[in-house]
């Protein structure tokens, strides 16, 4: 059909040009429904060529299967009765068969007789807006939310498609503010009512949480918002707002409840801690103390503990000590952890606690919130430590008795040498008066064996002299050292052993105990002996120097440095390598002490590849 | 011919007593210091006697016994105290050294 044809029916050019330019369909079919035309926006819709003929098809053609029936009667049937059919119908795309909804104006032309000519339809593709909606609807479903709308003055309400399928109502049920307001839960009914009311009578707008309870017995929780809408005159005439399902996020709040219990538990635990644990707040007012806590510094269990203060918790000597110590250290960002005296609050008994003080800060800010006391009663510990302090004691002594015992064997042989060398010579004097180069010769042997001797007299006098505490005195360290070689000189002999000693200078002067030095002297060198008695051709070199406030003794064996698995005890008591019954085990712990004792060091290191220990002194001696 | 009697001390000053002290007319004293080269200079000389040390470098009187033919008489000079008699010696001489006891030794193996 062309526009002649359309003229004929009765439509002048202006309309005809309107109807191809249109955006919406128009259509003609005759009175058996075939198609007679199709305008260019009708073409592009239903996918027709713009030359395509359309007289092969039938309105039907146009019509998606699902609503044949529907357009029959509903639409075209109904024409004939009505001026114009106004129906949304599912149709049907002619090439990708798309079914996609129309909302079609359907009418019958009549000729001047009001006989029926043909049909007439406008259709406007309702894909972009029902898309829309579907998609709306979409989001509105995956949010849990709706839209809703009251009538103020008919009370009569619209909801959207969320609403109802929140309800479990079917969607279109008409409802109103009465049955709307009986879903709630009946103690929120009042709630609900009051907030509507407000809205409506002052314009207050709400958002409000509430229990609900769908027409199927679900209970919900729910959110829903209201704000008043103005009519012309200013008179709020209606009520929108949204509705939501919330029941997910206040089952996330219930699961937050139960971190609480989590928190609960804590609580528990720190209540319950044998520590004494505490917290302060930022001005370092106590706001929390365990029970362990109270305890401890005997303050009842029901007391406000902000009737104390932690400067309080500790004796009055030190107090102002310890406050200053674990506010700097905590104010430089670390944790302050010490020794020191908790004060029973009562009694005011010292008693020895393992101290930590350390910043709490949020997690997310950074910012102090406060602090926390960690605190452990140590009596116990020190009591043990006391214990184990007069054993070390005992112990030491032991060892020294040990260590006198395996050198009484080896210095009475080097006793022997020189006695055996007086004797001799003694008998060679008696014999070779005649003799000057013989006489002096026999001399000479005597006085150097008398020598010999008197030195290691002298190394035994100060080893089986008791000791308590430090004797200091200056001792030049340049003629200390050769008398403990001299000591050791026999065992060395015996295993093939060389010893050296190498000194910066004549006299090295240090202020320190002359006995228990030779004694860490001989127990070095001892265990660089006994280290190497396997091995042929070894040596020992003691090096010694003095930069005028520290003395360094270097004892360097020709060992190969101590094993990995070894080196991690050889200072521990009774940790030996020696075999059973050769050692004791004590040497090098007491030689630590002895040596911390007078404010050195006592380390071991692999030097140029050999097993060295460095022992380092302070010239002046311990400085207390 | 003299007879030829060792003294096997790590002390200097003692093997020039003994070199002074026990030369007779019948006997030559050969001392020496180390007790691996005393074992080398037994396996090639006539020694009649031998006084060894205990406490040496190297090794000790016993172990360098152990090393000398079985029938060397042999002494152990010894500084330890109370050490019994190790095998291999006819005796152990104490230090300080009894001088008149090693004479009698020395003229007693003359016959």
């Amino acid at each position: 059909m062309n526009e002649q044809q359309l003229q004929q029916l009765g439509l002048n050019a202006i309309t005809i040009a309107i109807v191809q330019r249109a955006n919406d369909f128009f259509g003609v079919a005759g009175l058996e429904g075939n198609a007679l035309f199709v305008n260019a926006a009708g073409r592009k819709i239903f996918g027709l060529g713009e030359e395509r003929d359309v007289s092969d098809l039938t309105m039907l053609d146009f019509i998606a299967a699902v609503d044949h029936d529907v357009f029959m009667t509903e639409v075209v049937a109904a024409s004939m009765q009505q001026e114009k059919v106004h129906r949304t119908v599912s149709v049907r795309h002619f090439v990708t068969s798309e079914v996609f909804l129309m909302d079609l104006s359907f009418f019958v032309i009549k000729d001047a007789e009001g006989n029926p000519t043909c049909f007439m339809a406008f259709g406007r593709d309702m894909r972009s807006s029902y898309e829309a909606q579907e998609l709306l609807n979409s989001i509105q479903k995956n949010l849990n939310v709706g839209g809703w709308q009251l009538d103020v003055r008919t009370g009569h309400a619209i909801w959207s498609e969320t609403v109802y399928e929140l309800h479990k109502v079917p969607v279109g049920t008409s409802v109103d503010r009465l049955n709307a307001i009986q879903f709630y839960a009946e103690h929120e009914r009042e709630r609900i009512a009051g907030v509507l009311d407000r809205c409506i009578h002052s314009g207050q707008p709400y958002d409000e949480e509430f229990e609900f309870i769908d027409a199927e017995g679900g209970h919900h929780w729910i959110r829903t918002t209201g704000s008043p809408v103005y009519d012309d005159n200013g008179v709020i005439h209606k009520v929108r707002g949204t509705f939501q399902d919330i029941t997910e996020l206040k089952t996330l709040e219930t699961a937050n409840r139960e971190t609480t219990v989590e928190l609960e538990v804590f609580k528990s635990v720190i209540e319950n801690s044998p520590d004494f644990i505490g917290i302060a707040d930022n001005t370092t007012t106590p706001i929390y103390l365990n029970r362990a806590g109270r305890d401890l510094i005997g303050m009842p269990q029901t007391q406000d503990i902000r009737e104390t203060s932690v400067a309080e918790c500790y004796p009055e000597r030190i107090r102002d000590d310890m406050m200053t110590e674990i506010h700097d250290t905590i104010a430089r960002g670390e944790a302050y952890s010490g020794e020191t005296r908790f004060r029973h609050l009562v009694t005011d008994e010292e008693i020895p606690v393992l101290d930590t003080h350390f910043a709490i800060l949020d997690s997310r800010t950074g910012d102090p919130l406060g602090s926390a006391t960690i605190t452990r009663d140590i009596r116990h510990e020190v009591e043990l430590r006391e214990t184990l302090e007069e054993e070390r004691a005992k112990l030491a002594q032991a060892s020294k008795l040990a260590s006198l015992g395996e050198l009484a064997a080896g210095v009475a042989h080097e006793i022997n040498n020189p006695l055996t060398v007086i004797s001799g010579s003694a008998r060679t004097l008696s014999r070779s008066r005649d003799n000057p180069a013989k006489v002096i010769s026999a001399a000479e042997k005597i006085d150097r064996s008398v020598v010999r001797i008197a030195s290691i007299v002298n190394g035994l006098r100060k080893f089986s002299r008791a000791d308590e505490g430090l004797n200091l005195s200056q001792v030049d360290l340049a003629k200390l050292i050769p008398e403990a070689i001299e000591l050791v000189q026999a065992r060395a002999r015996q295993n093939g052993h060389t010893m050296e000693f190498i000194s910066a200078a004549d006299s090295v002067m240090c202020r320190c105990d002359e006995i228990q030095v030779e004694q860490v002297l001989v127990n070095l060198l001892v265990n660089a002996v006994d280290a190497n008695r396997t091995e042929t051709g070894s040596w020992t070199r003691i090096e010694l120097a003095s930069d005028g406030t520290q003395v360094r003794i270097l004892v360097q064996d020709s060992g190969r440095g101590i094993p990995n698995a070894v080196l991690a005890k050889i200072f521990d008591p009774f940790f030996t390598t020696k075999e059973v019954g050769s050692g004791t085990g004590l040497g090098l712990s007491i030689s630590a002490g002895i040596v911390a004792d007078h404010g050195g060091s006592l380390e071991y290191r692999l030097m140029d590849g050999h097993t060295t220990f460095v022992l380092a002194m302070p010239t002046a001696g311990p400085s207390s | 011919m003299n007879k030829v009697a060792l003294f096997v001390d790590d002390e200097p000053d003692l093997l020039e007593l003994y070199e002074e002290l026990f030369a007779t007319d019948d006997w030559d004293i050969v001392a020496l210091l180390s007790p691996i080269e005393a074992i080398e200079y037994v396996a090639s000389h006539d020694i009649d006697v031998c006084f060894i040390d205990y406490r040496m470098p190297e090794l000790n009187g016993v172990e360098m016994r152990a090393k000398l033919p079985a029938t060397l008489p042999c002494y152990l000079i010894t500084g330890e105290m109370d050490m019994p008699v190790p095998p291999g010696f006819l005796d152990t001489l104490d230090k300080p050294l009894d001088f008149e006891r090693v004479e009698t030794i020395l003229v007693d193996l003359l016959g």
